[in-house]
């Protein structure tokens, strides 16, 4: 399948995406480190308030999703939202801002593409963070996964299906 | 013509699906030339050739029940094969009102619908339904209304959405697809869902069709025929069941590919549903075995030089790659000139 | 295009200016509608309109449409108020919108000045059958264009904001700021109002996805002129009061088309050579060089040669 895919893809998100109106009110930035460099660009911007939301000032990932899901539910059209991190970062961040009424063109999307990414593993439905490599097993249900190049916004993940039918399972079952 | 049902037939385990002379002769073969390339192929969804499938927007044929039976047992096992986002609730009762309408005008022995504002009466009389329900109230059906008419209508079923200048697909029931996931492709556009299909993009055929299919119109469907090639008569080759059916592939040999193989014709049948504004599309599966479909002396040709000549992407893509050379070379004894 | 079949059914004039006709089915029932279509009404007089379906878009038994007398009328709404009576019979095109309701807003705000009234009538049915959360401002002059000011009261209550000329500005920076993030902004009316909107818009921080307008750009009357037909060498003459796309209909040449005022773009036509006045909303600069749109544009020079 990789041969042909490396020609149509459509669905494979890139980098950065997003369309930022030509003013932006409110500049909303996440990163999944400290983010000076970037928090230090974006205050030179005359006119525009920045909030930057880093993951080292929360408990953990869950956190700090609740955190920006507070902030956008009193955000008003204007607002712009960056996110940096790896894939699996900034995809499940992106579903808690869409899921607030955030468009695509309002948000932007830098990634750090060799860290973790989403997989949905299209035999047991289940969402898991895996790897960059190609081939991976399901945590869930043990199938040995191709991870195709089409990617589901609305899941953050890519989709993963079994890699080879004639021998399905990672591991030999009993 | 009288349609008539087949007693009940399997597209699993024992596979005891298979056609009717008359079933084959009105098989939808795709080729209309020797050689295929991917391409839009829409035409205006007329009423054409009274007896084939081309004479109603909504096909019913002899496997109507064994179909039906199909759908119930792919969703008992896995129900989120129907999805239907809650902004697509309106477009889901444009579908009952659609296959409703059609249904009871073009099988009046089979269907019956009484109207009366929004009371409702509709009878199924091949599959014993009689429900009376309040058209608008989901509450007075048994079940959602785009699984209720979709558990009663053939083929694959998917609601987009119309917005942004793109079509969104936010709404389905796919219990037969040709190896795609409505669960995983949900609520994506239209070239985000295409993004497997080879070479297409490179050629501009979805931006043509995209613009074409946002400009459909009420009362003006358009259709068209896609083709892929299935081992065994296996309605639900979903990416969800791969690692179940994906092995069939290599047990085609020079001794079964007659009856193993299966050409599998879909026929795509796009329409505006007039209260949502949503785009339908339909997908309505024919299978047909290698056997069955050289009873036709022209089809077994032309069909031994398409996939001879076929690009290797495409055949890829349609997954045939395993077991092309052992189809081809026993298509072409079916071609005397070649 | 295949038309439909109505019969007029009751027509009333609502303000000096703005006259409601209803359009029953001659047999059965009308298609169902989304919010926002319209439908075109083609006149005993060969012109043909596009006009907004304000009434119900749940009700098959008939459609209506308010129609304002236009100073410049090329013959449509001059004929529609003058002349058009209960009992005619006459086509209408299929509904189709160009207009629709954003499926995924969590707000609705639509914004209306005077006839712009029409398409927002059947939003307004629509929402409240939603129970979605929306405002009206309507915008309009008391005594002319405030067709409807009654019936919007009565039904809208709390959803509905007026601005009578005369006693309140519309002001958009102020409809516009501290909405919250599942806004869509919707408008309908002249053009000075949209470009105001375009502006106030981008200058709040708006994307261009959540700012939706039905600009009504009826073809508007000019000097005579004539193309010439490259394939068939034939001539057709295009009257001051005709738009190019009618003179092709009456010579029996039909071109796909939707809006009839250079919005859609379904009647693009190739042409080789001729001075054209572009006066749609629809293509691209460089695209003009090639093309133009028949059903609002003119010929203003040299003679129009048409690639068809």
């Amino acid at each position: 399948m990789n041969r042909t895919t490396e020609l149509h893809p459509f669905s494979v998100p890139r980098y950065p995406s997003g369309n930022p109106a030509q003013r932006v009110i409110v500049q909303v930035l996440v990163t999944q480190d400290a983010g000076q460099q970037r928090h230090a660009q974006l205050l030179a911007r005359a006119d525009t308030e920045l909030r930057h939301l880093a993951l080292p000032q929360y408990a953990d990932e869950a956190a700090l999703g609740e955190a920006l899901a507070t902030l956008l539910s009193e955000a008003r059209v204007g607002v712009h939202l960056e996110l940096h991190g790896d894939e699996a970062f900034i995809w499940s961040l992106c579903g808690v801002a869409r899921a607030a009424g955030l468009l695509g063109d309002e948000i932007t999307l830098q990634c750090n593409e060799s860290g973790r990414r989403m997989l949905f593993c299209v035999h047991c439905a289940s969402l898991q963070a895996g790897t960059c490599a190609d081939l991976q097993p399901c945590r869930q249900c043990g199938v040995m996964l191709e991870v195709r190049r089409h990617f589901s916004e609305r899941l953050g993940a890519y989709l993963g299906v079994c890699a080879d039918a004639d021998q399905p399972y990672a591991q030999a079952r009993p | 013509m009288t349609l008539i049902f087949k007693p009940a037939e399997t597209y699993r385990d024992d596979f005891s699906f298979r056609n009717s002379p008359a079933a084959i002769a009105r098989f939808p073969f795709p080729f209309p030339e020797d050689a295929y390339m991917y391409s839009v192929n829409i035409e205006p969804a007329v009423s054409r050739d009274p007896g084939s499938v081309f004479e109603h927007s909504f096909d019913v044929d002899e496997h109507y029940l064994s179909e039906m039976a199909e759908r119930a047992r792919v969703l008992e096992r896995d129900p989120e094969r129907c999805l239907v986002m809650p902004h697509m609730a309106q477009a889901a009762w444009d579908l009952l009102e659609m296959l409703m309408e059609h249904l009871a005008g073009d099988y009046p022995q089979h269907f019956l619908l009484e109207r009366n504002g929004t009371a409702w009466r509709w009878q199924n009389l091949a599959m014993g339904i009689d429900q009376s329900f309040t058209f608008g109230d989901a509450d007075s059906l048994p079940c959602e209304p785009l699984e209720y008419i979709t558990r009663q209508m053939q083929g694959d079923f998917a609601l987009l959405d119309q917005r942004d200048g793109d079509l969104f697909m936010d709404a389905g029931m796919v219990t037969c697809p040709a190896d795609w996931s409505l669960r995983f492709d949900a609520g994506m556009s239209f070239k985000q869902w295409h993004s497997p299909v080879p070479m297409a993009n490179q050629m501009g055929i979805f931006e043509r069709a995209l613009k074409f299919l946002l400009n459909i119109q009420v009362g003006h469907p358009v259709r068209r025929l896609n083709w892929t090639l299935t081992i065994n008569p296996r309605l639900d080759t979903s990416p969800e069941t791969f690692h179940e059916w994906g092995s069939d592939r290599g047990s085609v040999t020079p001794d079964n590919v007659g009856s193993l193989v299966h050409l599998r014709v879909e026929l795509q049948h796009m329409a505006r549903l007039p209260r949502s504004n949503a785009v339908l599309f339909s997908i309505r599966t024919y299978l047909i075995s290698m056997e069955e479909l050289v009873s036709n002396p022209a089809w077994g040709r032309r069909l031994h030089r398409v996939l001879r000549d076929l690009p290797d992407a495409i055949a890829d893509y349609k997954g045939m790659t395993r077991y092309r050379q052992t189809l081809v070379d026993w298509l072409r004894q079916f071609d005397p000139e070649a | 295009m295949s038309a439909l079949d109505a019969r007029v059914g009751e027509t009333r004039l609502i303000t000096p200016v703005i006259r409601e006709v209803s359009l029953m089915p001659v047999n059965g029932t009308l298609p169902a509608f989304s919010a926002g279509s319209h439908v075109q009404l083609h006149l005993p007089n060969g012109k043909r309109n596009a006009y907004s379906l304000l009434s119900d878009p749940g009700d098959t038994s008939h459609y209506r449409i308010a129609v304002r007398q236009q100073a410049q009328s090329r013959g449509g709404s001059r004929y529609v108020h003058e002349q058009l009576q209960t009992g005619d019979q006459l086509k209408i095109s299929s509904p189709a919108n160009l207009f629709p309701l954003h499926s995924t807003a969590r707000l609705h705000v639509l914004i209306a000045a005077g006839i712009g009234i029409t398409p927002f009538l059947a939003y307004c049915t629509e929402l409240l059958r939603r129970g979605a959360a929306f405002e009206l401002h309507y915008a309009y002059r008391a005594g002319l264009s405030d067709a409807y000011v009654e019936v919007l009261r009565e039904q809208l209550g709390e959803h509905l904001h007026l601005y009578e000329s005369s006693a309140r500005r519309l002001d958009l920076g102020q409809l516009l700021g501290h909405r919250p993030l599942g806004t869509h902004v919707y408008a309908c009316g002249p053009q000075s109002l949209l470009d105001a909107l375009r502006e106030q818009s981008l200058a709040l921080g708006w994307p261009a996805a959540r700012v939706h307008w039905e600009a009504f750009a009826a073809p508007e009357p000019g000097v005579p002129f004539v193309v010439e037909l490259a394939r068939s060498g034939r001539q057709v003459a295009v009257g001051a009061e005709q738009s190019l796309l009618e003179a092709l209909e009456s010579a029996g040449v039909e071109l796909p088309n939707l809006c009839r005022g250079g919005v859609c773009g379904q009647c693009r036509t190739p042409y080789l050579k001729g001075d054209v006045e572009h006066r749609d909303l629809f293509l691209a600069h460089e695209e003009r060089a090639s093309s133009l749109m028949p059903c609002v544009s003119r010929g203003c020079g040299s003679p129009i040669l048409l690639d068809i």
